[in-house]
């Protein structure tokens, strides 16, 4: 039945649905996860990416999170070719922001000019959609601190906390649980909670520095004369090791303590 | 022929434009308006090749008018003057420049006023005080001596005043009759000011309080 109707985009199936469009989003839900955390100082973005081989040379910045402008960095989850062409136009509409109006573009516009791309992908004929999310951090005068996330039918929204990728709908249950909406955590407590959904719904039996990688986007207070600015930072190797040790190392406190609660719990014969 | 003003005071900005309107040395009309409002509280004065400067300044309006509609924010008067250079430093390098010279003020909405000369090659720079056209060789020296950034209203409309009456005194072209604009946070009030009281007749309909007759 779907035959008939999923090998052009532009054609609606009798029930309304728009196959390819679909078949894009289910590309995305193989690929490896990323999280986006909104905290009180900061904002970040984790992702997941898999070792082919360890032969495989590093890349420059990082895998699967790109520096936009000064202000926005994303992460991306899908065709990874998709992603660089998407990322490509992203720097480009950044700046032509500031040619035209001398200021660093407003994130939601960003995003949404990017959505709208997205979108003609879906409607005009002869053309696959991309087969790639997005997740983007950023900070501007407007909305300070924000984080959005956007799929390839043209769709974006705001989030708190949100996940893409191949285990998304657990990592969203366990954030729904973890994230406390109404007192924002610190970008350090944000930064431990994204290790735990991680190790949770990463693909490897356990969480390493070579499987993960996290940025992380802070406004910088005024000091004497200078201007606040905003930095994205990748987290270097050593605090992530020192992340995932920690985790662990809690993890094993529970552990200890479940099985003492389980001896005590055991009625004494 | 024509003679724009500018200058910023405290928590406002007045614009002045005079309301000539004729080609080479002919004088055609007397009660041009060469203000064009681009946001609440931010208006830009033209002068130059004639369709040009309705040409430009309707573009703009409806340009800014449009980012309103699209996006929550509003532009700072920062934006809006690169806006307006991008525009001119396009047009400069295509077939078809925009031949008009702007200043550019308002009021941004945390109260800093801010004004901006640009010329029609796509010069911007941030002024305390402005002018263009032949008026400009008698009165930035007038404004020179007077301008200080921390002026209140009325001495700002005094110091317009003052360049007006600078221009008619020396200033061989009949530029008798001007416009002013004062710019603050509450919005955009218009004056008209005419220092000849012979030009009165050629302003039928004019209703007297926006009249300014200043001793000759």
């Amino acid at each position: 039945m779907a035959r008939q109707y999923d090998t052009k985009t532009t054609i609606f199936s009798p029930e309304g649905r728009l196959y390819q469009v679909e078949y894009a989003m289910e590309a995305i839900n193989h690929a490896g996860n990323c999280l986006g955390l909104l905290a009180s100082d900061g904002i970040l973005l984790a992702a997941e990416y898999r070792l082919v081989t360890p032969l495989l040379d590093e890349a420059g910045f990082s895998e699967k999170i790109y520096r936009l402008d000064k202000h926005v960095a994303c992460s991306v989850a899908g065709i990874t070719g998709d992603a660089n062409v998407l990322t490509e136009y992203l720097r480009t509409t950044a700046q032509k922001h500031i040619i035209k109006y001398g200021e660093p573009i407003p994130v939601e516009q960003l995003v949404q000019s990017l959505a709208d791309v997205k979108q003609r992908y879906t409607q005009f004929g002869g053309l696959r959609p991309f087969g790639v999310s997005i997740l983007y951090m950023g900070w501007d005068k407007h909305y300070k601190y924000q984080l959005y996330q956007s799929d390839p039918s043209g769709n974006y929204s705001g989030w708190k906390a949100t996940c893409i990728g191949k285990n998304q709908q657990q990592a969203m249950s366990q954030l729904r649980q973890e994230y406390k909406e109404d007192q924002l955590p610190t970008l350090q407590e944000a930064k431990a909670l994204a290790i735990k959904v991680l190790s949770k719904t990463i693909d490897a039996a356990k969480l390493s520095v070579d499987t993960v990688e996290i940025a992380t986007l802070q406004r910088s207070d005024a000091v004497g004369d200078e201007e606040p600015v905003t930095k994205v930072k990748m987290m270097d190797k050593e605090e992530l090791k020192i992340l995932i040790e920690e985790h662990d190392a809690l993890i094993e406190v529970e552990k200890q303590a479940d099985k003492t609660k389980g001896l005590k719990d055991k009625p004494i014969t | 022929m024509e003679c724009l003003l500018g200058v910023v005071g405290k928590e406002h900005v007045i614009l002045g434009a005079d309301r000539t309107g004729g080609r080479s040395v002919l004088l055609m009309k007397s009660d041009v308006e060469k203000m064009y409002q681009l946001s609440p509280t931010c208006a830009m004065v033209v002068a130059g090749e004639a369709g040009d400067t309705t040409h430009f300044g309707e573009f703009l309006k409806k340009q800014f008018k449009l980012h309103s509609m699209k996006y929550e924010y509003g532009l700072s008067i920062a934006e809006i003057a690169d806006y307006i250079r991008y525009q001119l430093a396009k047009a400069i390098r295509s077939r078809h420049p925009y031949m008009v010279n702007v200043l550019v003020g308002g009021v941004n909405e945390e109260g800093s006023s801010e004004l901006y000369y640009l010329d029609y090659l796509g010069t911007k720079a941030k002024v305390p005080y402005g002018a263009h056209g032949y008026g400009s060789y008698f009165t930035l020296s007038t404004m020179d001596r007077l301008h200080s950034s921390s002026q209140n209203q009325d001495k700002s409309i005094e110091q317009l005043h003052q360049c007006i009456r600078e221009i008619n005194k020396r200033l061989v072209l009949n530029l008798s009759s001007f416009n002013i604009y004062i710019i603050t946070k509450e919005g955009i009030r218009s004056n008209v000011v005419i220092t000849k009281d012979v030009l009165l007749d050629q302003d039928p309909g004019l209703p007297p309080e926006r009249l300014t007759l200043m001793e000759k």
